[in-house]
């Protein structure tokens, strides 16, 4: 059928063909050449350009043909019996589309499109018709002969949007040589007098031809044109040559669209959960919320809301991510190579922007997941300069707490929602205003006498400026707030409510100026951080506990920072930063002295002080150098090497393997120090076939210095005087991350495969401060071996298929070694920490999506999607435990998804 | 109105997700580490301190008393008193020389042969506090659903409250004893009591409260469909105070008891007390030397529980009608003679609990029962 529609279009399109297009003559010999290599050819001696994709053309050999002479029986024999079709218009460009043919009509094309196809498609063939072509020259032509290179700056921006486009690759193919957009849309090159051809490409851009004749140095400003953007939907990142021209390595975009594509748990996008698919990252276990990066614990990672702290970033206690991926633009993870103007955590920052609403039409959409509905509304408010964003998400279900095999559980409720909302206007081209709010909360009944109650509410102002075309300015004020109430009502008369807030204001002031080989970057980086550690009060008339708020803590944590990226040369280019980073706790606060002789504990105290309100308690300060080398090594390689001081005011107390929301946070403090990492890395990255394929090795050393644990059994909330507690920790890791990474064509993938240890050692001077003798032992993230691969099959455009497969090395658990008997108990002595591990591993997961028929004038276009997860039903082990049975010891391991589970979505999109 | 991709609903299958399955892990190592349960109170009487080493977590052996040992106690006045070995891992204070006096702080040595020479070990200085009597115990009747049905059980409470708000820290030990009868008049033992004591920690921090009192603190339910409350139950409390650190102790080893090895349960370590070696202060030393002041009371239960479980029922294992003499052989027991009623018979059983008490308990009756 098929290929009977195909026939019949291409003999109408025949008929209408026009001849005049047949004074291209071929006059090489084209036989048995690639399509790229016969393209190359033709654009050199004939006066034609050629437009199409590079997956189309992958493979496709131009045999000789005997009777042709010119291009278009080439090109006409070349496409018969396939899915391509061509047009060749008045000004020599040739337009090769696949399944749509264009009507040869020279100026205004109109799209033929069969019925089953998407209009979407039909639309950016027709803007990729008018791609743009520019002739432009540079200073006066009487210069031409001068001797030596001049520079050429420019600012490349969205034709649509006015948005700067960063990464955009800047490229001059004879010379080989290029450049890619800073994070404000510049670029810079140095080349000759002369005439060059330079094009400028971007995934969901126009690709832009510019013939520029250069006799002195200036500037050359560019507005590229989109192509296929669904609207509401972000096409960002997969940029190609990225990669090869980011100063630091170690960083990661995630691109929403490529989110969607992966096999989503219960159909849940997750943006948190899609980091685990970034080598060096690691999970603490399934469903559970914290991330490891490069050995990190999960406190060290920094998540940023448009510039903003959020605390918590999962639901349900880690079994869905917190943020909704209908508003995310896109996310950049920053697990090495941190630039020095973010801060104040070790491991990693991931940086995470909102998109803007609509702000030509108003749009919506809707939906109802197995879990979960969300509705989005987007529109403009004032046509062109102001705009909204609301969307909000929420469960209307608990079922999958069923299904856990603990009665507790069983018995819990659970509810979470969250809403964004945003407001962007855009006054004028050079501001752009946006007022952003963001809340998540969740409620968790357990076991019908406990409820956890927690939550983010984050409310930020940003105001970008620029100045000049060189100089940008911009400005954030947050807000953020989390907090978690536990209400019990398990004891009659004593029933509490617990509650634990963190408040943080911040203000950012970020300066960018680009100056031809130096790009400075500058700024400020200010937080006022209120901590409420947590206040126990009775919950009603009847309860006799006597309310206690602990000492609330003050803080102000701030940073200034300044950054040069320079590019040396055409093959190395260097970023040498700064972030000199300072402290303070302030009263009011009393702080207890202890004797030296024995641990710190309640009868050690030997005074106190007390600083009144206002009064600096303890101040840390110190430098964090932020640097990296770049080496290019030709069209398709480069080498990196990067280092970096970080340091971080604050910790996360927990002394289980996960974070858990319920977990405190506390601020350094007298006995509390900051936390300092550095951060040693090296990558090579190598872009093949055609740079479509990209590969890449980096390895790390890390050091880290004064981390937090805990005294075995502490409960760590309520504790007014933590350094009882504490046993100080040092930490280093290391490691190898491979990559490969396909990102387009029919078949993608994405596989990774990392090698990393992490060690701990407690430094403590004391028994109960010791952990393993003060010797090195594996961190609770130390699993060597993680393997991923992830492969997308684009079979026809009703048929895909996507699979996911995950290998990782077990968890560090410590076993009981021994028993003891103690006041008619049995209690165990346990093994060093983290001496043994758990079995590993070992999921796949499978999902096929069936397109229903496209057809334009279809009100909805439905689809199915079919997906397993954990398709080999292997029984991972999420916990090993043990229980005494009267008087015997005994192991259990618990998987909590234990077997396939497939899942059937119908959805269709309207 | 901008066209936009959307997902609709949806409908999912689940068949079956987590699953608790029995782990083996393997261990290569068997550490055994010196554990001390020492109890100094205020009371007169002997005061005992076990020590022991801990064992292979996959015998059912519990005993692996330290034979040689020198035990001492001194306290801050520097009086010495050394203790006496009564048996293999046990030593005890003379009744007549040692009492405990609240406000006074004790240290615990002993030295014993370890692989590498002698060690030394102590305590560190614990101040005893003086503790304030039980208020009461008392309790409520609870139902339970037991096997489908309801059964009456007892929630047994403590109150206890210090005046001089001094006391905040509290621990408790009791023991059960119940008198139980078996319900056939024939048996060889028929009437006897039962004892058990407490098998959980129970401690509690007043000072979060208002005042140091403690109102309805949950002891001991009874819910077993033994027979327990059938006939006659007492529950033996003793209170004792407790330091902020062995409080601390007491609940660290208590989180430790709670499952572990969940994610978001704590990395579990062993609970170390107040003992140090003296040549390596790093040494692992389990257990606790507690100084405390102690006050007892004790509590009767003689009620009516609804649907309380017979726990003789099915206890006939063979009927013989007649009067001729019967020889069961080994094994055999007379439940009831009926050989004087009509028709004549005499019910057997195989199962030796069923006619004989002592299995259960002990014949002696207690000298506080009444």
């Amino acid at each position: 059928m098929k290929l009977i529609i195909s026939l019949l279009v291409f003999f109408l399109l025949l008929a209408a063909r026009s001849t005049a297009q047949e004074k291209y003559t071929v006059s090489w010999d084209y036989g048995n050449t690639s399509f790229r290599e016969f393209v190359d050819k033709a654009e050199s001696s004939l006066p034609v350009r050629f437009f199409f994709r590079d997956e189309w053309i992958e493979g496709l050999i131009v045999p000789r043909f005997r009777t042709c002479r010119n291009l278009t029986c080439i090109l006409e024999n070349l496409f018969r019996g396939t899915a391509l079709y061509y047009k060749i218009d008045d000004a020599g460009n040739i337009i090769i589309t696949r399944e749509i043919a264009l009507e040869a009509s020279p100026v205004d094309a109109k799209v033929v499109y069969r019925p089953d196809r998407g209009a979407a498609f039909a639309d950016s063939v027709m803007r990729q018709q008018k791609t743009q072509i520019l002739k432009l020259e540079i200073g006066r032509s009487s210069d031409a002969g001068l001797p030596g290179n001049v520079s050429v700056t420019g600012k490349v921006t969205d034709a649509g949007s006015g948005e700067p486009l960063p990464g955009v690759t800047v490229y001059i193919e004879k010379m080989k040589k290029g450049a890619v957009t800073n994070a404000q849309g510049w670029y810079f090159l140095s080349l000759p007098r002369g005439e060059h051809y330079i094009k400028f490409s971007f995934i969901g851009m126009q690709e832009t031809r510019v013939t520029l004749k250069l006799y002195g140095p200036g500037e050359m400003n560019i507005r590229m044109k989109s192509i296929l953007i669904p609207l509401g939907e972000t096409v960002i990142s997969a940029e190609r040559n990225i990669v090869l021209h980011r100063f630091e390595s170690g960083i990661e975009k995630i691109s929403v669209p490529e989110l969607k594509m992966l096999p989503a748990f219960l159909g849940e996008t997750d943006i948190i959960k899609s980091l685990l698919l970034v080598t060096g990252v690691q999970s603490a276990g399934e469903g559970s919320a914290g991330f490891s990066v490069r050995g990190g614990s999960a406190d060290q990672n920094l998540i940023l809301l448009d510039n903003a702290t959020v605390y918590n970033y999962s639901h349900s206690f880690g079994f869905f991510s917190a943020f909704n991926s209908e508003v995310l633009k896109e996310a950049t993870l920053y697990k090495g190579g941190i630039p020095p103007k973010f801060g104040g955590r070790i491991s990693s920052i991931l940086d995470i922007t909102t998109r803007d609403g609509n702000k030509n039409d108003f749009g919506g959409n809707t939906g109802l997941g197995p879990l979960t509905a969300h509705l989005t509304i987007e529109g403009p408010l004032w046509k062109d300069t102001l705009s909204y964003l609301f969307a909000g998400r929420a469960t209307y279900s608990d079922w999958l707490l069923g299904l856990i095999k603990n009665n507790s559980i069983k018995n819990s409720k659970a509810f979470f929602y969250d809403l964004n909302g945003k407001l962007s206007w855009s006054p004028d081209r050079n501001n752009r205003i946006s007022l952003f709010a963001y809340m998540s909360r969740d409620r968790f009944a357990f076991a019908s006498n406990t409820l956890y109650e927690y939550g983010n509410k984050v409310l930020g102002l940003n105001w970008k400026h620029f100045w000049n075309s060189r100089f940008y300015t911009m400005f954030t004020l947050s807000n953020t707030n989390f907090s978690y109430d536990i209400r019990q009502y398990a004891v009659p008369r004593e029933e509490y409510i617990m509650t634990h807030r963190i408040n943080t204001t911040a203000f950012k002031a970020d300066f960018n100026h680009f100056a031809g080989m130096h790009e400075l970057n500058y700024g400020l980086d200010l937080n006022y951080h209120k901590l409420l550690p947590g206040s126990y009060l009775p919950e009603n008339d009847s309860s006799s506990i006597a309310p206690s708020v602990m000492q609330r803590e003050n803080a102000i944590e701030g940073a200034i920072y300044a950054d040069d990226r320079i590019r040396i040369s055409d093959w190395l280019s260097a970023e040498a930063g700064l972030r000199y980073s300072l402290f303070s706790t302030f009263g009011p606060r009393t702080v207890l002295f202890y004797s030296t002789a024995y641990p710190k504990s309640p009868s050690t105290v030997t005074g106190e002080r007390t600083f009144s309100a206002g009064e600096i308690v303890q101040s840390y300060s110190g430098p964090e150098i932020r640097a990296s080398l770049n080496f290019r090594l030709g069209s398709a390689s480069s080498f990196k090497v990067n280092y970096n001081r970080t340091r971080q005011y604050i910790h996360l107390l927990s002394n289980s393997a996960a974070v858990s929301p319920t977990d405190s946070w506390k601020l350094c403090d007298s006995y509390l120090k900051p936390e300092r990492g550095d951060q040693y890395a090296a990558g090579f990255y190598q872009l093949f076939f055609n740079k479509k394929v990209e590969a890449s090795a980096e390895v790390y050393y890390k050091n880290i210095r004064d981390m937090a644990d805990f005294k075995s059994g502490t409960m760590l909330t309520l504790v007014e005087n933590i350094e009882q507690d504490l046993v100080p920790v040092r930490g280093k890791a290391y490691g190898l991350e491979l990559s490969l990474k396909k990102t387009q064509g029919r078949m993608r993938y994405n596989i990774g495969y990392t090698w990393s240890r992490t060690f701990a050692r407690s430094t403590g001077l004391f028994r109960d401060e010791v952990i393993n003798n003060g010797n090195w032992y594996p961190s609770s993230f130390d699993q060597p071996h993680d393997l991923f691969i992830t492969a997308h099959y684009l079979y026809s455009r009703r048929l895909s298929f996507t699979a996911g497969y995950t290998y990782i090395t077990g968890r560090p658990v410590t076993y009981p070694v021994s028993k003891y008997q103690f006041y008619n108990m049995v209690f165990i002595h346990w093994s060093d920490r983290n001496k043994y591990r758990m079995p590993y591993y070992s999921r796949l997961d499978l999902s096929v999506k069936i397109n229903g028929k496209l057809k334009l004038k279809r009100l909805a276009h439905p689809y199915w999607n079919i997906s397993v997860y954990n398709l080999l039903a292997r029984k991972n082990v999420y916990s090993v435990y043990f229980v005494r049975r009267y008087d015997m010891i005994k192991g259990y391991q618990l998987s909590i998804f234990g077997t396939a589970i497939p899942s059937v979505t119908f959805g269709f999109d309207f | 109105m901008m066209m936009n991709s959307r997902t609709w609903v949806i409908f999912i299958f689940i068949t079956t997700a987590g699953c608790v399955a029995e782990y083996i892990p393997e261990i290569r190592e068997n550490d055994e580490v010196i554990v001390v349960k020492g109890l100094i109170t205020d009371q007169p009487g002997e005061n005992s301190v076990e020590i022991y080493r801990s064992l292979s977590i996959w015998t059912s052996e519990f005993r692996n008393p330290i034979k040689k040992c020198t035990v001492w106690i001194t306290d801050d006045l520097g009086n010495t008193d050394t203790l006496r070995k009564v048996q293999d891992g046990k030593w005890v204070t003379d009744s007549a020389e040692f009492t405990g006096i609240p406000g006074r702080s004790y240290v615990l040595s002993f030295t014993s042969l370890e692989k590498d020479g002698m060690h030394t070990y102590e305590s560190i200085p614990m101040k005893m506090k003086p503790v304030p009597a039980i208020d009461s115990i008392y309790y409520k009747k609870k139902e339970f659903i037991i096997s489908h049905l309801p059964v009456e059980g007892a929630q047994i409470y403590i109150d206890t409250h210090d005046t001089g708000d001094s006391c905040r820290f509290y621990r408790w030990e009791y023991e059960e004893t119940w008198e139980f009868r078996i319900p056939y008049p024939d048996v060889i033992n028929r009437t006897c009591w039962g004892k058990q004591k407490s098998t959980e920690i129970l401690v509690k921090n007043t000072s979060f409260l208002e005042s140091d009192k403690v109102s309805g603190f949950p002891l001991k339910v009874i819910t077993n469909p033994v027979d327990r409350l059938l006939v006659k139950y007492c529950l033996s409390v003793w209170q004792y105070s407790l330091t902020e650190d062995e409080f601390d102790y007491w609940q660290r080893l208590q989180n430790t008891v709670k499952q572990v090895g969940g994610l978001y349960d704590v990395i579990p370590a062993s609970v170390t007390g107040n003992i140090y070696c003296r040549e390596d202060r790093m040494e692992k030393v389990l257990g606790y030397f507690s100084v405390s002041a102690v006050k007892s009371k004790r509590r009767f239960i003689m009620d009516n529980f609804r649907g309380m479980n017979m726990l003789y029922h099915g206890c006939v294992d063979s009927t013989v009608f007649g009067t001729d003499p019967v020889f069961m052989g080994n094994g055999w027991w007379l439940l009831i003679d009926y050989t004087d009623s009509i028709p004549p018979r005499r019910y057997y059983t195989h199962d030796r609990v069923c006619a004989d008490c002592t299995l259960r308990g002990t014949k002696i009756k207690p000298a506080y029962w009444n």
